[in-house]
């Protein structure tokens, strides 16, 4: 098992209820309401805080193991990019305005920059490296590449895990589904070849593609 | 073919037996008729290894606009290689300004106004330089050659030569300094709709852009700055901060504390620990109202007079003909890129090694020198992919930052800002006021025309160092100003504040608020005066052949595309340069606005006719025409930072909110004429036409006047 030891080692713990309750409820608040994939508190995010120890987090992230001990405040997004060194999952906003840092979390899209470490404990984290099986994209980044969709392409990673996700509960979107619940910001506008990317991937996804 | 001692082309033969080919600054600087010898130091813009396979060394940065892969076109067209043998690109190491003539920076659609001459050449050349090669080996004469998918082939036995077993050859020959270009017929990828270049990198996350540099000593870097515009650092205790675990060091820097930290988030947590107290300057009393008022008096007591022909104030004060003023009110904009500012340094005794997302690589690298008085060639500075640029990169405000963190810390420092820092402290397309008064006479002529505009003076904060300061730097904030149509009196003047809030270029730059209030005003008078508006814009740039075109083909899309039930239309017109110019392209704007059933404005469809030259790459043409088109709208929706004590209010999406996918124009159709012109890019250029032609569509249609941005009605 890879064992990642934080920086964090000695977190307040203290603070760390408090913290954890605005946290939880700031992201509920702001997700569960304004953005189209609703984001569920991961199950087995149970945990008990041992005032004066350090409790472990194990999660996996993209069917690698990984543990953590750090601030239990910090969001999903930066272990993810700085202690997993997966960089394709990006961040933009930090307060899950622009879905940029989109990862599936037991299987569901989730705005990582506003998910907690404590509320990802045993949790299954899949992030856009692990979209591609071998060499085979997966068939939305098929669409995406078929429609030429990227332009600077920082937010495409998080608008392609958003749409992965999006297309399994609208497997024929029509453009109103589109419009009211993907809801990823694309500065540049690449909106216009991503909308015919999403039809195209959602005959690919008919056709039983990976 | 012509031969030179002195090649617009070098190519060696690399160690590892690749094929490098520079560019030679000498060569194209006598044609250019620069006397003064130039001493090159040679740009490498290809690499081919033995297999044939060619790595395209991008020029430009790459931050989503397409012209990497519209300059490799151009290149590997002109030399007529394989383009599926273009395996990979990568950004140019070169840190010599002498090496381009121009210092590489991504700015104003100049990419391919420049590749059009450099890149093109260095094609024609190479291709003459393969069939020497070939002639030399076959003992022929090279005219009877012919060249095709990076082969030279000999039409008269079919035996053909590939590009990659002639290189070692073409280092041995000096190659033609006025090469023979391939026709327009001839072309097979300049026009083509080819794919952009780094697209798999960019689906499956492997793209790599300033944000993700990272190596093993690496620490994150925040600032806190004055959150007031001109403020300063006081005093500051960072003993609080120093508790959180994973700071590392905390100490002053030129704009604030500086905190370096094990990871991003202790840093932010260091960081809202740090307890500053800020001695708040002289604008900590001014808000944006104080600045509009400031404003307002710079229209009546302006600083330049940039026009005064004939006497448009006693044509005004004539009593004939129709007569219309109108005020405009622009607020500051911010760029919201979507990659947040950020750059990696570290600093030691004897080096200095930076990766930037930057625009302008080398005035970056320049401004870094003179940061820490060290030579430049101590400095190594990698740029790095954009997550979008639209003109907030061409500052090397971010990179130097980084820098001073790295060489007061001791450690490399990834400064990282966040989104509250990117919007808080950027480099604004300024606030801005116009007031134009026309007039068109009794003959339908456009015969007066005085426009006042105020703004805040951009030239400290130019992006291009030589011009802070100087009154080129200013030209940001009143580019766009004088129309292009034809009035015989006409008088052009503007003022500027002296205020220290950072302003800069912003996609468009001032043609966004100059060209707005020329074009509703246009269509204003157009109406007053029962002229039909693209009738009177025909009429005014009848001497203008392009202009006129693009005009004649909207009204002919106008013709085909009634206007329906409960549609409002408007009509604008944009450009820029002077015929004789490269730099020149001239656009129409057409677009109908509907109302929703809750009451708001809705762009139903926006017709676009362009002539920027010659179109490179349709594909990536119109890509960069839809990118516009949300760009625009985000801006004149909700595209408003104002200031509240000296601060900035907005500071995420959640309050500065940017199009969705579904707050676009429903429709859009594109007509690029495609005329042979000298060819330019469109990525900023869309801006001065989109936002006038949207703003005349909605006064059509509610009869309210659309005095500038914001417009929050807008869906």
């Amino acid at each position: 098992m890879f064992q990642y030891n934080g920086y964090w080692a000695t977190a307040l713990f203290e603070t760390h209820l408090i913290l954890t309750v605005i946290t939880s409820a700031f992201w509920e608040a702001l997700l569960g309401t304004a953005h189209g994939h609703p984001l569920k508190k991961p199950e087995g995010a149970h945990y008990q805080n041992q005032k004066g120890g350090v409790r472990m987090i194990n999660l996996s992230i993209n069917g690698k193991s990984y543990s953590y001990n750090g601030d239990e405040d910090m969001p999903l997004l930066w272990f993810i990019r700085e202690n997993a060194k997966l960089t394709g999952t990006k961040y933009g906003c930090g307060i899950a305005q622009c879905g940029a840092c989109t990862v599936h979390l037991n299987g569901e899209a989730v705005r990582s920059c506003v998910v907690p470490m404590v509320d990802v404990a045993d949790a299954n984290v899949e992030t856009i490296e692990n979209l591609i099986k071998g060499e085979t994209l997966h068939f939305v980044q098929r669409a995406w590449i078929e429609q030429d969709v990227p332009q600077c392409g920082y937010c495409q990673s998080g608008q392609i895990m958003a749409v992965v996700k999006f297309l399994e509960q609208f497997p024929n979107p029509t453009d109103k589904d589109i419009d009211n619940h993907h809801t990823n910001i694309c500065r540049c506008g690449s909106y216009i070849e991503m909308r015919k990317a999403i039809h195209l991937a959602a005959t690919f996804q008919k056709e039983g593609g990976q | 073919m012509m031969q030179s001692r002195r090649s617009f082309l070098k190519s060696t033969v690399t160690a590892s037996g690749t094929l490098l080919v520079y560019f030679n600054l000498g060569a194209l600087a006598q044609e250019q008729d620069v006397t003064t010898e130039v001493k090159a130091n040679p740009m490498p813009f290809i690499e081919m290894d033995n297999n044939g396979n060619i790595t395209f060394i991008s020029s430009r940065t790459d931050m989503g606009q397409g012209s990497p892969t519209s300059l490799a076109q151009i290149l590997l067209d002109e030399m007529d290689a394989d383009w599926d043998k273009l395996v990979h690109v990568r950004e140019t190491e070169e840190t010599e300004r002498s090496a381009y003539e121009e210092g590489l920076s991504t700015i104003g659609a100049i990419s391919t106004i420049i590749g059009w001459f450099n890149h093109r050449k260095a094609g024609a050349c190479l291709r003459g330089g393969f069939k020497l090669a070939a002639a030399s080996i076959w003992q022929v004469d090279e005219k009877g050659l012919i060249t095709e998918k990076s082969k030279v082939i000999n039409p008269t036995n079919g035996e053909y030569l590939e590009y990659h077993q002639l290189y070692q050859k073409l280092s041995d020959l000096y190659l033609a300094d006025v090469p023979e270009f391939k026709t327009r017929e001839q072309a097979t990828l300049v026009g083509k709709p080819l794919r952009q270049l780094r697209t798999r990198e960019r689906v499956t996350g492997n793209a790599t852009y300033g944000i993700d540099v990272s190596f093993p000593e690496l620490k994150i870097g925040m600032i806190e700055r004055c959150p007031t515009f001109g403020g300063s650092v006081k005093s500051f205790d960072g003993s609080k901060a120093r508790e959180i675990p994973g700071v590392i060091d905390i100490f002053q820097v030129s704009n604030g504390v500086a905190i370096v930290a094990e990871g991003f988030w202790a840093a932010k947590k260091g960081r809202e620990a740090l307890e500053i107290e800020w001695d708040h300057g002289p604008l900590s009393i001014v808000s944006s109202e104080e600045i509009e008022k400031q404003l307002e008096d710079k229209l009546v007591n302006p600083d330049q007079i940039e026009k005064n022909e004939g006497d448009a104030a006693n044509e005004l004060a004539k009593s004939s003909g129709v007569k219309l003023s109108g005020d405009f009110n622009f607020p500051f904009v911010a760029h919201a890129t979507m990659e947040p500012m950020n750059a990696t340094a570290w600093v030691t005794r004897d080096r200095c090694e930076i990766w930037a997302p930057t625009q302008c690589k080398l005035d970056a690298h320049d401004q870094v020198a003179k940061f820490l008085g060290r030579n430049r060639n101590e400095i190594v500075l990698h740029r790095t992919l954009c997550g979008g640029g639209f003109g907030r990169r061409a500052q090397e405000d971010f990179v130097i930052e980084a820098v001073e963190a790295s060489h007061k810390s001791g450690y490399p420092v990834k400064l990282i800002w966040t989104r509250e820092d990117d919007m808080r402290h950027d480099y604004y397309r300024s606030i801005s006021k116009l007031q134009i008064t026309g007039k068109i006479n009794d003959e339908g002529e456009l015969s007066a025309w005085d426009s006042k505009l105020s703004f805040i003076d951009t030239s400290p904060y130019h992006f291009s160092p030589q011009d802070r300061n100087t009154k080129d730097g200013l030209f940001v904030g009143h580019a766009g100003i004088v129309p292009a149509y034809k009035i015989p009196n006409i008088n052009l003047s503007y003022g500027y504040l002296d205020l220290p809030i950072t302003v800069g270029i912003l996609r468009g730059i001032s043609h966004g608020y100059t060209n707005f209030a020329i074009e509703v005003m246009i269509d204003r008078l157009a109406k007053k005066a029962n002229i039909d508006t693209l009738e009177l814009r025909a009429n005014l740039l009848n001497e203008n052949e392009r202009a006129s075109t693009v005009i004649d083909t909207l009204k002919k899309v106008d013709q085909e595309n009634p206007v329906l039930n409960g549609m409002g239309r408007g009509y604008a017109f944009a450009y820029e340069g002077e015929p004789g110019s490269v730099y020149q392209y001239y656009s129409a704007h057409m677009a109908d606005v509907r109302h929703l059933d809750d009451g708001s404005l809705k762009v139903h469809k926006i017709w676009i006719v362009a002539d920027h030259g010659r179109v490179i790459n349709p594909a990536s043409f119109k890509r960069q025409i839809h990118s516009s088109i949300y760009f625009a709208l985000s801006m004149m929706r909700s595209g408003e930072i104002t200031m509240t004590n000296g601060q900035m209010e907005q500071s995420n999406f959640d309050n500065y909110p940017v199009s969705f996918i579904g707050e676009g124009a429903e429709h859009v159709e594109i007509k690029l004429l495609d005329n042979g012109a000298h060819p330019m890019g469109c990525g900023e250029k869309m801006q001065a036409g989109i936002q006038p032609a949207i703003a005349n569509a909605i006064e059509n249609l509610t009869g309210e006047e659309v005095n500038g941005i914001p417009v929050k009605r807008l869906a």
